[in-house]
């Protein structure tokens, strides 16, 4: 069996962009000994962050032993798919990436969080085309990809975790994407009050300080809140996608849709405005005594 | 050597009991680094590491410090596994007068007053946690 899927117009980080991905998703996710092939003969662009998104999916397939092929990948696409290395996952050639703006895609393991955490280090807050960021604020934007990646790792009921990261100079911005497939916040969430809950409404609790589905001893419930002060702080996004619920916060507000399709698993991705200038240094006036 | 009073605790609701005994004074400081061997507090189970040890020295009476000495990251998992989840079983008095963390930066000092908060909340709401937020959900929808 062979099946062809096409991938049109200009797949973005946005609402139009994931749509894509997961309807690709889900016209293949029952697939199973199938020769699938990617059409790009008629997309213009395609975010490399979303090559986390991608991945996973792809990952996904070949567990399911399908063979997977690109077709027609325009000369643009092909060249930062190979610069961030994703086509190099696939059996396509990697290139070297001279200005130095590609985070590359990785599949990791749920359990290497330190080899994640050099990641972050070593190819993202090293990026040579970056502009000079202060320690503070490179220490924040390691903590939030952290707290993200400890998140899926908790709740993803998954082996793997995907990601990939994106600089784009003329905006200022780094976009990074953090996937894993298994449950969804809406599952979990459902799971956990006993009762059937939509996707979106289920993200807009889950992102709530001190709202957790953990029981035990072990609090939780603030990852993601300190995430979303931190970037409101630094004027960046944060976007969620889970099951059929989008959500996305930027400086300008909230904004929340419903997809016609699902989507098994949970997409974060995180855009920082690296050209912030906030210290992040806090004064510390607060006494220290009897803080607890 | 200094005497100081002992004290035994109700499991789970911190209530502190008096029971008039004294013990030679011990401190115990914990450095986080040598814990757990790098400089970036991350994981829970990292955090879990550190929970047992503090839990077993302030059982044992011991007041204890812990130093955050060239800690370069921390995120909120490896806090609420080690120190939210001490409100389990110790009250705020408790952590108070055996409890002390050293070695903070500014930044962290922040993060941690805030993990500190959502579990002094997470267990004073436990039993009434998943109602409350029930009657929330409803509402919003």
């Amino acid at each position: 069996m062979s099946y062809s899927h096409e991938f049109n117009y200009r797949i973005e980080n946005n609402f139009s962009g994931y749509e894509k991905l997961i309807s690709f998703y889900n016209k293949t996710r029952i697939l199973m000994f199938d020769n699938i092939q990617l059409d790009f003969n008629h997309c213009t662009w395609f975010e490399a962050n979303l090559s986390a998104v991608l991945g996973a999916i792809i990952s996904k397939l070949q567990y399911d032993i399908n063979s997977v092929h690109f077709d027609n990948l325009p000369p643009q696409i092909e060249s930062i798919l190979s610069k961030n290395t994703f086509l190099s996952n696939f059996g396509g050639e990697s290139k070297a990436d001279t200005y130095g703006t590609t985070v590359p895609y990785r599949k990791f393991q749920k359990t290497d969080q330190k080899i994640f955490t050099s990641y972050i280090s070593n190819e993202l807050l090293s990026l040579p085309s970056l502009p000079v960021m202060s320690e503070p604020l490179k220490k924040k934007i390691k903590e939030c990809i952290l707290e993200i990646f400890i998140n899926a790792q908790t709740h993803g009921n998954t082996s793997n975790i995907f990601s990939c990261g994106q600089f784009y100079p003329k905006k200022g911005r780094v976009d990074f994407s953090i996937v894993n497939l298994g449950s969804t916040i809406q599952k979990e969430v459902s799971k956990y009050f006993n009762q059937e809950i939509q996707a979106v409404p289920a993200i807009q609790w889950a992102i709530e300080e001190g709202h957790t589905t953990r029981t035990g001893n072990i609090p939780g419930g603030i990852g993601l809140s300190t995430l979303l002060s931190f970037i409101q702080l630094n004027k960046g996004k944060v976007q969620i996608v889970s099951g059929d619920g989008y959500w996305q916060r930027n400086s300008s507000g909230t904004d929340y849709e419903t997809f016609q399709d699902y989507f098994d698993g949970t997409i974060v991705n995180i855009e920082f405005n690296v050209n912030d200038t906030n210290s992040y240094i806090l004064s510390g006036e607060e006494s220290w005594d009897n803080i607890f | 050597m200094t005497q100081i009073p002992i004290f035994s605790l109700a499991r789970n609701r911190g209530i502190i009991y008096f029971n008039g005994a004294t013990m030679t004074d011990k401190k115990l400081t914990v450095v986080v680094h040598e814990l757990i061997g790098e400089d970036a507090a991350i994981s829970t189970e990292d955090g879990n590491s550190l929970y047992e040890r503090v839990e077993k020295a302030i059982d044992k009476g011991a007041s204890v410090a812990i130093s955050f000495k060239n800690i370069h990251l921390m995120t909120t998992a490896f806090l609420n596994a080690a120190i939210g989840q001490l409100y389990g079983k110790y009250s705020s008095e408790l952590l108070n007068l055996k409890l002390e963390i050293i070695d903070l930066a500014d930044t962290d000092k922040v993060v941690l007053r805030n993990v500190i908060r959502v579990a002094k909340e997470y267990f004073k709401n436990k039993d009434q946690v998943g109602k409350r937020i029930d009657i929330e959900l409803n509402r919003d929808n």
